[in-house]
């Protein structure tokens, strides 16, 4: 490219910001070009950075200069722009510090090196140190498939880039020794690549089921939850021990593939909340507070689009505490990522989807003194209480949660009992065997994975129930009271039970099961 | 609707707000005419004063309010019942202060059969609720089920009663525009009040309304009540008119039975099965308990919770043998048929 009157500039191949990068996967890379303008005052020293930058890419200006000063190298005393292309994609974030100096470098000609072969991100330190950056593995795998295979990547980045098979990432401490490794001064190996397997060992939940004391019933209807994929909401008094068996969720769930943990890492990348590890291995689960505004559960922001709870949730467990005590707005906005497992977030400055594809448990207190129900205790609650506390949970919402099960307290005898209780590890083995039932059904089926993501058609093709079943339905139905909506819901999780069974048909115990997890659909008198 | 002169003038009369009741009886006895009847004039002209008097006077005579005021119970589909009407309860008659006329919305074909009252208080233990349909169900075969239209125990009765259609509310305002429940009711069953339409409810119209619900049942049922409540005066008002008084037993301790149990203490009958109720007020009951066919663990769990009470999932698993999910399919089974309900975390008990 030659665009300026002073003759000369070079190219430092940059790819796009972070999250463009990884939610439009069609963008264009962002390259860094300076150039040294015709410059008419000869001997002023300008330095210009252009290319719709935002305030943290603008102060890169600084850090640069002072940077290259602090590495034994030299800043070019010339009129100089920095081009940041293509200009109509917002530039936001540190991490073009390292490709902005190397353009420097390349153009004063103290660094003779075929740079445009790199890929290039990091922030620079004062000193000159690279500086960790957020979003590095989103940035890896779409530049791969954009034919790139060199990287220069800060150190403390160096765990997250190493699972990528296929490219060479090379993480470096400081400019200088960027600069030494480009002009060839100075060899250095690329990151070795790590097995997620190992990493995977490495990583465990700290909670079992098997530290769970009774809740039979509970733990039966997480088991069915998760092996249908189905969204459970357990309801009971406080202090039954709700929190700690929604905890228990992810142990129970299939391990994660690369696929889905390359998946999972990108999002926690993109907000900064990685681990040392590099990689996500284990089933997030999220708990945001029930003060938590919408757009933090969803996602948002206003130049800077990041992903909500439910994102972070995605592939994992997203637990809401106390469900009614949500704000309205924020739980009606979960009704569409229930449904399509993604969300759009549209903002001036466009439109972005993340996925959010998760099992929702909620809890919450059957009624607002939290006694409804229960034996012992006196509920002081009047049934309008009840009915305006149970109203905020819209029946819309209430369609997306398979499971409503009551969790009960647990007797002292119990809790100081020794009784051998099922580990996680034996639930999930019954799940994986269930999932694999599933797996095979949906071979043809786009997008569905689970039952619970089976629609209308889908419920008619794989769900047939014999007459019998249909007859105990029909009497459940008027006999429990419940409403209508609760049929394919009762159907989907009966399809659930039946493949724990491993049971090809639908049998009347598995619809009588299924119609046992719906507290919530007959009518408080 | 179409009514005699009598019967428009009581109607016309009930629609003063400004009168009391004895004020209205005034006004009606007035008409006699004779000297009689100016007697009873000049006596209600004292008692509201003149002006007041006069401009009742007016308006009671006056054919264009008497049409609105028939016209508009014909608008929100209200039937006016008046004393003098074959409708009319014959018991409302014999009691202090009888309502002057009884406004009904839907079948009031219904005050003609034999009324049972059933009533309870809003905060009814789920189990009670269930065995309060129940009841209710069952004996609407005999009877027509007479309730308030609280949450709780009434509109489990009303809900239960609407198997048949046999439901009467007696409401403690006048009629507005009716909730869920009551909407319900009205389409098979009726509501009855003995105030005027758009009559609010206030704190002194529930006791007489509690009234109307005992003198024109046969016999009341408390499924449940507190130490203090508004089963307790309609039961209050049953045994003062003669009628007879059933309550549902409770253990010690359970707040909503405190009130059952003093009735019980007081000479109500207890209650625990529909027949207590039959054989007392003589009605041949047809077929009674049905026994259903039981599957073998089906027995298995009736046995047990016949044995224990109220039981937890797990301990009904440890007792059969069987696994926490087929206790949860059995019971489904037997809560279809009727045989038993949950009571709330995770435990079931045997109805």
């Amino acid at each position: 490219m030659r665009d300026s009157a002073a003759g000369f500039s070079f190219a430092v191949k940059h790819l796009p910001e972070v999250e463009i990068c990884y939610l439009k996967l069609s963008a264009t890379p962002l390259s860094v070009w300076t150039a040294f303008p015709l410059n008419i005052n000869k001997g002023a020293v300008n330095y210009d950075l252009v290319g719709l930058p935002d305030t943290a890419v603008k102060e890169s200006k600084e850090r640069v200069f002072s940077a290259i000063r602090n590495s034994s190298l030299r800043f070019p005393v010339n009129r100089v722009t920095v081009n940041l292309a293509p200009a109509d994609i917002k530039k936001e974030g540190g991490q073009y510090d390292l490709p902005i100096a190397v353009s420097l470098l390349a153009a004063s000609e103290q660094l003779i090196a075929d740079v445009g072969d790199y890929v290039m991100l990091g922030e620079l330190a004062l000193d000159g140190a690279l500086r960790a950056v957020t979003g590095i593995l989103p940035v890896l795998i779409s530049a791969k498939n954009r034919g790139y295979t060199k990287f220069i990547v800060p150190e403390a980045n160096a765990n997250e880039a190493s699972y990528i098979e296929g490219i060479s990432v090379y993480a470096l401490r400081t400019l200088r020794e960027v600069y030494e490794f480009l002009s060839g001064s100075k060899a250095c190996e690329p990151v070795q690549v790590r097995s997620f397997e190992a990493a995977k060992k490495r990583a465990s939940y700290n909670c079992d089921l098997s530290l769970v004391r009774g809740q039979a019933v509970a733990k039966r209807a997480l088991e069915i939850a998760v092996a249908g994929g189905h969204n459970i909401l357990l309801s009971g008094p406080p202090g039954t021990g709700k929190t700690m068996l929604a905890r228990c969720i992810p142990t129970i769930m299939p391990d994660m593939t690369f696929e889905e943990a390359l998946e999972v890492t990108k999002i926690w990348s993109v907000s900064g909340e990685l681990n040392e590890e590099g990689i996500i291995s284990l089933r997030p689960f999220r708990t945001p507070h029930h003060t938590a505004s919408t757009v933090s559960l969803c996602g948002g922001g206003n130049t800077r689009i990041k992903a909500g709870e439910i994102s972070k949730a995605h592939r994992g467990v997203l637990f809401m505490d106390e469900l009614p005590e949500y704000s309205r707005s924020a739980l009606e906005a979960l009704r569409q990522p229930l449904e399509d497992g993604k969300i759009t977030v549209t903002r001036a400055g466009g439109a972005v989807t993340f996925p959010a594809d998760f099992i929702l448990c909620a809890s919450m207190n059957p009624c607002p003194c939290g006694n409804y129900g229960s034996a012992d205790k006196q509920c002081t609650c009047t049934p309008a209480q009840i009915r305006r506390y149970r109203g905020k949970i819209s029946g819309p919402l209430l369609d997306r949660i398979d499971l409503q099960v009551e969790v009960d307290n647990v007797k002292y005898e119990e809790l100081s009992s020794d009784k051998a209780e099922e580990p996680s590890s034996a639930v999930k083995a019954r799940v994986e065997r269930a999932r694999a039932i599933q797996r095979e059904r949906f071979r043809n089926e786009e997008g569905i994975n689970v039952n619970a993501d089976m629609g209308e058609r889908q419920i008619k093709e794989y769900c047939r129930l014999s007459p019998e079943c249909e007859r105990i339905l029909k009497s459940a139905f008027e006999r429990l009271n419940l409403s209508a909506r609760a049929r394919s819901r009762i159907i989907k999780v009966a399809r659930t039970i039946a493949d724990l069974d491993l049971s090809e048909e639908i049998k009347p115990k598995h619809i009588l099961e299924a119609t046992g997890y719906r507290n919530f659909d007959s009518t408080v008198l | 609707m179409d009514y005699e002169r009598q019967e428009a003038d009581i109607i016309t009369a009930d629609s003063f707000r400004e009168l009391t009741y004895k004020q209205k009886r005034l006004l009606l006895a007035s008409l006699k005419g004779g000297e009689e009847g100016e007697r009873y004039a000049a006596g209600l002209a004292k008692v509201c004063g003149p002006a007041v008097y006069n401009k009742i006077k007016e308006r009671f005579y006056d054919e264009d309010y008497r049409g609105e005021v028939i016209a508009a119970l014909g608008k929100k589909r209200i039937m006016a019942i008046t004393v003098k009407s074959g409708l009319y309860p014959e018991s409302l008659r014999h009691i202090d202060a009888s309502p002057l006329v009884l406004y009904a919305r839907g079948n009031a074909g219904l005050l003609r059969e034999r009324i049972f009252c059933v009533v309870g208080s809003r905060k009814t233990t789920p189990q009670v609720i269930e065995e309060c349909k129940n009841m209710s169900a069952r004996l609407s075969e005999h009877f027509a089920i007479a309730t308030g239209v609280a949450d709780g125990a009434d509109s489990a009765a009303a809900m239960g009663a609407l198997s048949s259609g046999k439901v009467i509310c007696v409401l403690p305002c006048g009629h507005a525009n009716p909730g869920a429940t009551l909407k319900r009711v009205e389409e098979k069953g009726l509501s009855v009040s003995e105030f005027p339409p758009g009559i609010p409810a206030q704190q002194y119209m529930f006791p007489l309304r509690n009234r109307v619900l005992a003198a024109i049942s046969d016999g009341v049922l408390v499924v449940s009540a507190g130490i203090k409540g508004g089963a307790l005066s309609t039961a209050g008002y049953a045994a003062e008119y003669g009628k007879d008084v059933f309550a549902f037993p409770y253990g010690i301790g359970i707040a909503s039975g405190e009130g059952c149990n003093n009735l019980i203490k007081s000479g109500a009958y207890l209650c625990d099965r529909v027949e207590d109720i039959f054989s007392v007020l003589g009605v041949e009951s047809v077929g009674g308990e049905k026994e259903e066919e039981l599957a073998p663990e089906e027995r298995a769990i009736m046995d047990a919770l016949r044995q224990n009470g109220e039981t937890h999932a797990e301990n009904l698993a440890k007792i059969t043998g069987m696994s926490v999910a087929e206790i949860s399919a059995v019971c489904a089974m037997l809560e279809i048929k009727g045989l038993l309900i949950r009571s709330g975390g995770n435990k079931y008990s045997a109805i």
